[in-house]
């Protein structure tokens, strides 16, 4: 369960970043360039004499908000078209999950740096980008947990009693596939902080001076021979939330999905 | 197919006007209008995809907007090192996964076992830019062993073994818990029984009849990863400054070069298809049951 | 004389005198110390349980039972009655992490299997005692091909050369009544039909003709005359080789013409056991009797309801204090639900755990 205190610490700092930060993430102070790590500034300052702890957390907050709003976006597509295609089958099936083909042969970069290019980067088209990328891998998950939901008596019943289609997915279908799915949204959610540090870090993300992880990475980048902790301490940062994102994710799993078990 | 009208309809759609930066800014209406037919633009659209697949089909991906050099010969130049950077990559994560996956699978709670789930789960929380960057930390600043950053050309091969790893780390943690979950999976198989109702040896039995069907997930991991490793490997040829594919493609878009970028996308979603193609072929070879 | 015509010699032959013959042909010695006895397999005091979540499950309690040299004895019971379990268990074939296995003994062929070195036991595993399994599409390995799947026993325990075990696969598909060979030898699993699977696997049980074959199930996987087929097949070997068959059948309508003597499971418990013909026609135990009652037969009950043995088995997990069948039977008087009733003799060889014992015709 140490991934849930991880992930909570961390949504919890992106939350209350303006809190906890000591200092204005913004504030520029070219006499405190490059300090080592201190009590008044615990992460030390960047090439601007920033504050890097506030950075951080502050980049926490950004890079939270990108990854949960783009896993929500790539869920509910994804869900839409998963369940449409696994309660309909046939045609609608087949025309559904080739697109998805089509979107998982492009590197998901490589599709998130063209879609970026056309959209131009800001953060609502960034989470809209990722949430873009992950569509496929719910609407598989979604389309064979709705395959197994579709031959259950309950869903056969409420079709006899007459209910409409779109009754029966979001009364029968959805909530009866929501297991598989939340353990599906915890695991692309460290994704998902990835892909953002990652276009962020090519230049495409997030625009300074607002910090997310992934800027600050690659800012860091530029002094790694003669201040590594600049790109060390987010790093480290960004590498601890996606680690317990992930324990989060397979703790879920375990209790979930209890075929997983072993 | 679908990739190519997917890369269409982006090259359609992205900003900027072909025909500005083929005729300068202010070009007279006639200018524009005879320009548009001798493109082809004034087609349908449908019509425009067609001839557009027409060229790409004879290797022609249209010339770069910046340096009006073709952009096929870039994209051939670039490619030797984008496919040496993933095929080392995958060799890294194929040695290892599958090494430490059969080893903490065939014995489960043992050392190798717990050593490796706490790699691995290390391993999938480290992004390859991330591991690049520490690699280059350990390797580059502090021992001075590996070069941090540069081409081919500079220093062969040695160019390539940080960066394969920084791409190869994660991805060799993904293959290794495949290969554990799946070598459990397989353990509890009816066959395995069989063949240890048969009095073979654990040897045997493992090796013999675990480890074959046991690798078939794996392949099919290999086949969805790779647009994933490529994705890693544009990330990381920009740690490295590699001139690859990714900083072709990286580059290009810095200078809002769409004949550039799409051209690199379409190869890059190619080779996804084409590894998804061996990886077919691979499963046809190991599992009689699949008839090619 | 090589060792392919030698086989076919000995068919028909006793199976000790074979047994000296292979050990002289092939130069290996065999694992197990056998005196002459007259049970193969006596089985005392066998208790698995399973162990779930900190939950613990009884599978098999206290069982006991005997099997004698040539003998065909069936273990009859529904699923989840331990008959399978407990075969497992005597093969040291259950998941070490889960199962929980004691007795007092195992004897097999002179050896106790309670305190064999795997190294040991492996040795006797596919040589002296062999298993048929249920479902023979999941039993075999999907990859490789039926011919390497025999040949793999005949190597590993009679230190045959590939060539040698080629022809003898040849000559045990026959056996089988699978033609062909040559081609069927390089056939995958999935090529052949469910009762053409289940021959093969009967083949590689028997390659080395063992002294005991243990069928699980034999045929509940394939379709009805398929099944009659293979279990007069099963038969035919048993008398062509002299060696003992456990059945272990939910089916008690295929117990009869096949097995000498039947074992009668409940809950993990053995109920009943007795001659065939005695159990079959005059069981002394309420379950037993429900259990052929439940069969439907052409000379009676036409119209009628097929009679069904009402209620549940009891939930593994539970411990019970009286006769695990109690709540389903229409027999039970009070004590039946406070003490558990032993073994007690109605006939000669013949027992039943039950306290009213009633004698009713099925």
């Amino acid at each position: 369960m140490a991934g849930l205190l991880i992930a909570i610490a961390a949504i919890g700092i992106g939350l209350f970043a303006n809190i906890l930060a000591p200092h204005d993430y913004a504030a520029v102070d070219v006499t405190q360039r490059f300090l080592p790590p201190s009590l008044g500034h615990p992460f030390g300052t960047d090439e601007f004499g920033r504050d890097l702890l506030s950075r951080v957390i502050f980049g926490a907050r950004t890079s939270l908000i990108v990854a949960l709003s783009s896993t929500l976006v790539g869920a509910t597509l994804g869900v839409v078209l998963g369940v449409t295609a696994g309660y309909f089958g046939r045609a609608s099936d087949e025309a559904i999950m080739r697109l998805m083909d089509i979107m998982l042969a492009f590197p998901s970069i490589v599709l998130g740096i063209a879609l970026a290019t056309v959209l131009g980067p800001s953060i609502s088209n960034l989470a809209l980008i990722i949430g873009f990328i992950q569509i496929p891998a719910f609407a598989r998950v979604a389309r064979s947990s709705t395959l197994v939901v579709k031959a259950q008596e309950y869903v056969v019943a409420a079709r006899t009693l007459g209910q409409s289609n779109a009754g029966i997915m979001i009364r029968h279908v959805v909530p009866n596939i929501l297991g598989p799915l939340v353990v599906l949204a915890s695991l692309t959610v460290p994704g998902a902080i990835v892909t953002e540090a990652a276009l962020s870090f090519l230049g495409l993300g997030v625009q300074p001076p607002t910090p997310s992880w992934g800027n600050l990475v690659f800012d860091g980048t530029r002094f790694i021979y003669s201040y590594p902790l600049l790109v060390a301490l987010p790093g480290i940062v960004l590498s601890i939330a996606v680690l317990g994102f992930n324990l989060l994710g397979d703790g879920l799993r375990d209790v979930l999905d209890p075929r997983s078990r072993r | 197919m679908g990739c190519s009208v997917l890369v269409f309809l982006l090259i359609h759609f992205a900003p900027g006007d072909p025909i500005t930066s083929l005729i300068g800014v202010y070009p007279s209406v006639d200018q524009v209008a005879i320009m548009r037919h001798q493109l082809g633009l004034d087609q349908p659209l449908p019509i425009q995809y067609l001839l557009w697949l027409g060229r790409v089909l004879h290797g022609d991906l249209g010339t770069s907007l910046l340096t009006h050099t073709s952009v096929a010969s870039s994209i051939l130049q670039r490619l030797p090192t984008t496919l040496l950077l993933t095929a080392m990559s995958m060799a890294w994560a194929l040695l290892i996964g599958i090494t430490l996956g059969i080893a903490s699978g065939f014995r489960r709670g043992g050392f190798i076992d717990t050593v490796s789930r706490v790699l691995s789960i290390i391993g999938i929380s480290v992004p390859p830019f991330l591991a690049g960057i520490i690699l280059i930390l350990i390797f580059s600043v502090q021992l001075n062993l590996f070069p941090p950053g540069g081409s081919l050309d500079q220093y062969g091969l040695l160019a390539l073994v940080l960066p394969s790893l920084a791409l190869g780390i994660e991805y060799a943690a993904v293959v290794l818990r495949f290969t554990r979950a799946s070598i459990l999976e397989v353990l509890e198989q009816g066959y395995i029984r069989t063949a240890r109702a048969k009095g073979l040896t654990p040897r045997a039995v493992e090796y013999r009849h675990a480890f074959g069907n046991a690798l078939l997930p794996v392949l099919t991991v290999v086949g969805l990863r790779t647009g994933t490793l490529l994705s890693g490997a544009l990330v990381t040829e920009n740690v490295f400054s590699l001139p690859g594919l990714g900083t072709l493609l990286t580059g290009a878009i810095g200078l809002r070069d769409y004949p550039l970028v799409l051209g690199t996308t379409l190869v890059m979603a190619f080779m996804v298809v084409a590894v998804n193609l061996a990886v077919d072929l691979a499963y046809g070879l190991i599992d009689p049951r699949i008839k090619l | 004389m090589d060792y392919a015509m030698c086989w076919t010699l000995e068919v028909g032959g006793d199976y000790r005198h074979s047994q000296a013959s292979r050990r002289m042909l092939s130069g290996v010695t065999p694992a197990y110390q056998g005196t002459p006895r007259h049970s193969v397999l006596r089985v005392e005091n066998l208790s698995v349980d399973f162990i779930r979540g900190g939950l613990g499950l009884h599978a098999v309690r206290q069982l006991s039972y005997e099997i004698g040299v040539g003998e065909a004895v069936a273990l009859v019971g529904e699923s989840g009655s331990g008959k399978t379990v407990s075969a497992l268990a005597v093969l040291r074939l259950l998941p070490s992490r889960t199962a929980r296995v004691s007795a007092t003994s195992i004897d097999f062929d002179g050896n106790d299997l309670t305190r064999l070195a795997d190294s040991e036991l492996r040795k006797l595993r596919g040589y002296r005692v062999s298993m048929v399994f249920q479902d023979p599409l999941s039993s075999l390995n999907p990859l490789m091909t039926i011919g390497q799947q025999i040949s793999e026993v005949l190597t590993t325990h009679l230190g045959l050369s590939d060539s040698q075990a080629a022809v003898r696969t040849q000559q045990l598909l026959d056996m089988v009544g699978i033609a062909g060979h040559s081609r069927r030898m390089r056939s995958y699993p999935h090529e052949f039909s469910g009762g053409m699977r289940q021959r093969v696997m009967i083949a590689m049980a028997l390659a080395c003709r063992p002294a005991l074959l243990i069928a699980d199930e034999p045929t509940t996987a394939l379709d009805v005359t398929v099944q009659a087929q293979i279990m007069e097949l099963l038969a035919n070997l048993r008398k062509e080789f002299g060696m003992a068959v456990l059945l272990i059948t939910h089916d008690i309508g295929i117990v009869a013409g096949f097995a000498d003597r039947t074992l009668v499971m409940y809950s993990g418990r053995l109920v009943e056991s007795g001659p065939t013909e005695n159990v079959l026609a005059h069981p002394r135990h309420p379950y037993t009797l429900g259990l052929l009652r439940s069969i439907p037969r052409v000379d009676r009950n036409r119209r009628g309801e097929l009679p069904s043995i009402r209620g549940m088995p009891p939930n593994p997990y539970d411990a019970i204090p009286g006769c695990a069948f109690a709540p389903r039977c229409a027999w039970a008087i009070p004590q039946c639900h406070v003490s558990s009733p032993a073994l007690e003799a109605v006939g000669t060889d013949w027992a039943a755990a039950c306290w009213v014992k009633p004698n009713e015709a099925v």
